[in-house]
């Protein structure tokens, strides 16, 4: 197991853990002691891991914070017993009965309506929230051909020289389908040398607000964390995100330059 | 009420758990308002579904799904995502003692700053020592890709912390006697 690999599957074991006899962390475990930059950097992120789990588990909870719980569960009861029909007369039972009923039914409808007129938006990722792929992770399942996933056709990405890698996918909307498709790819340049990234599918109906851009319009932008340049843009069908490491503009024009098809 | 636990039992998942649940949802949130707002919510929610919890034991992560799910649903109505200014002042919330390494204001925000999908596996990882497929099955995700998000939060986590440590040390340069 490669250093990166054994470094990946610790990153998210406990200590101690039960997790620890499984085979694959075992694995891991055994890189470990046998690489000392790989012990070293695990005891710091043991370390780091132990001082922000302390430090986010302190939170100060208000003292009265109890008493007002248990009062508002106290008051739920009786505010539902309000709410229950009355039975003064047979007569005006049955007309709040059939006024109960006639608004359930005219809800449900409404409820049934609503729920087919719901915005695709509420299942929609923002592009500014999605992070790029951890490149050449080991970790991410291969893509579970959830839609038909296709390649852009602007910009050669079928070079041979670019070798690309996938798709693998994720699921990033809470259910268990894959809704993106991530290639990753390295690209040799003569004058920046290998450019690695990852270039991330979504379908389209997926995204909210989708870019207007096209690929070549596409303009790069900065992670905060520093590590990567992204450019999203839209064609046919699907939104494309190209993660690209490295925090220089300069590198995606390069590639972008690459790339790109003969224009004929 | 058929099954499950009776309205006295509730009153005791509120004394064991409301201190975790109101942490955890201020995590979440990055707010005292919305963590105590989405602890009453979570207890009422339980409340009306007692009857679906028939164990005990499965209390704490039954409550901590309601809360996730209660904070989940509230920012879906937002148009703009949860991310809360660098500026923003510090909240009561936090204790501000035995802090050795970390300044909380800071990392709440940089808390703020991960994308939802990330925050709340990481949340819980640090939280309350879940595994990583205690996390999975919390949830209903695939162990590989709670894995990988773990892994790629803390990374984010670290460099934002490391970011704001350095942006900090940069700035503390004091321009009046009372800023020392």
């Amino acid at each position: 197991m490669d250093c990166q690999t054994a470094r990946e599957i610790l990153e998210v074991v406990r200590p101690n853990s039960n997790e620890l006899r499984e085979p694959e962390i075992v694995s891991a475990a055994l890189h470990l002691e046998s690489c000392d930059q790989c012990e070293e950097l695990f005891q710091q992120q043991v370390s780091t891991d132990a001082q922000i789990g302390q430090a986010i588990r302190q939170v100060h909870v208000p003292e009265e914070l109890k008493d007002r719980l248990l009062e508002v569960l106290a008051a739920e009861p009786q505010s539902e017993a309000t709410t229950s029909l009355p039975s003064s007369s047979t007569v005006s039972t049955r007309r709040n009965g059939f006024r109960v009923f006639a608004t359930t039914t005219a809800c449900l409808i409404l409820g049934v309506v609503a729920w087919w007129a719901l915005p695709a938006s509420q299942e929609q990722l923002v592009l500014n929230n999605l992070t790029p792929p951890a490149t050449d992770s080991v970790l991410l399942t291969e893509f579970d051909q959830n839609f038909s996933v296709a390649l852009p056709n602007d910009g050669n990405w079928t070079s041979s020289r670019l070798s690309l890698d996938g798709p693998k996918g994720e699921p990033l909307l809470g259910d268990l389908k894959h809704t993106r498709a991530i290639f990753f790819f390295e690209f040799p340049t003569r004058h920046r040398g290998t450019i690695s990234g990852s270039l991330t599918v979504i379908p389209k109906e997926k995204v909210q607000s989708a870019p207007t851009e096209t690929y070549y319009s596409a303009q790069p932008i900065s992670s905060p964390t520093g590590q990567f340049t992204s450019v999203a843009w839209t064609e046919g069908d699907f939104v494309y995100v190209c993660y690209i490491q490295g925090n220089v503009g300069g590198q995606w024009k390069a590639f972008q330059q690459a790339i790109q098809s003969p224009l004929t | 009420m058929e099954e499950g636990l009776d309205a006295c039992q509730l009153t005791e998942l509120v004394e064991q758990h409301y201190q975790l649940l109101y942490r955890f949802a201020y995590r979440l949130s990055g707010s005292a308002a919305d963590a105590e707002d989405l602890t009453q919510q979570t207890f009422l929610s339980a409340q009306k579904n007692l009857h679906q919890l028939r164990e005990t034991e499965y209390a704490k992560s039954w409550l901590l799904t309601i809360v996730r799910n209660t904070f989940l649903k509230s920012i879906r109505g937002r148009k703009n995502s949860p991310t809360i200014s660098l500026e923003k002042v510090q909240d009561p919330a936090v204790i501000p003692q035995e802090e050795p390494d970390f300044d909380q204001t800071e990392l709440q925000n940089a808390l703020n700053e991960l994308p939802v999908d990330f925050r709340v596996p990481l949340v819980l990882f640090y939280f309350d020592d879940f595994s990583y497929k205690e996390i999975a099955a919390q949830l209903e995700l695939p162990i590989g890709t709670i894995m990988s998000r773990l892994a790629r939060a803390k990374s984010q986590l670290k460099a934002l912390l490391e970011q704001k440590s350095e942006n900090s040390t940069q700035s503390t340069v004091p321009t009046s006697p009372t800023d020392s």
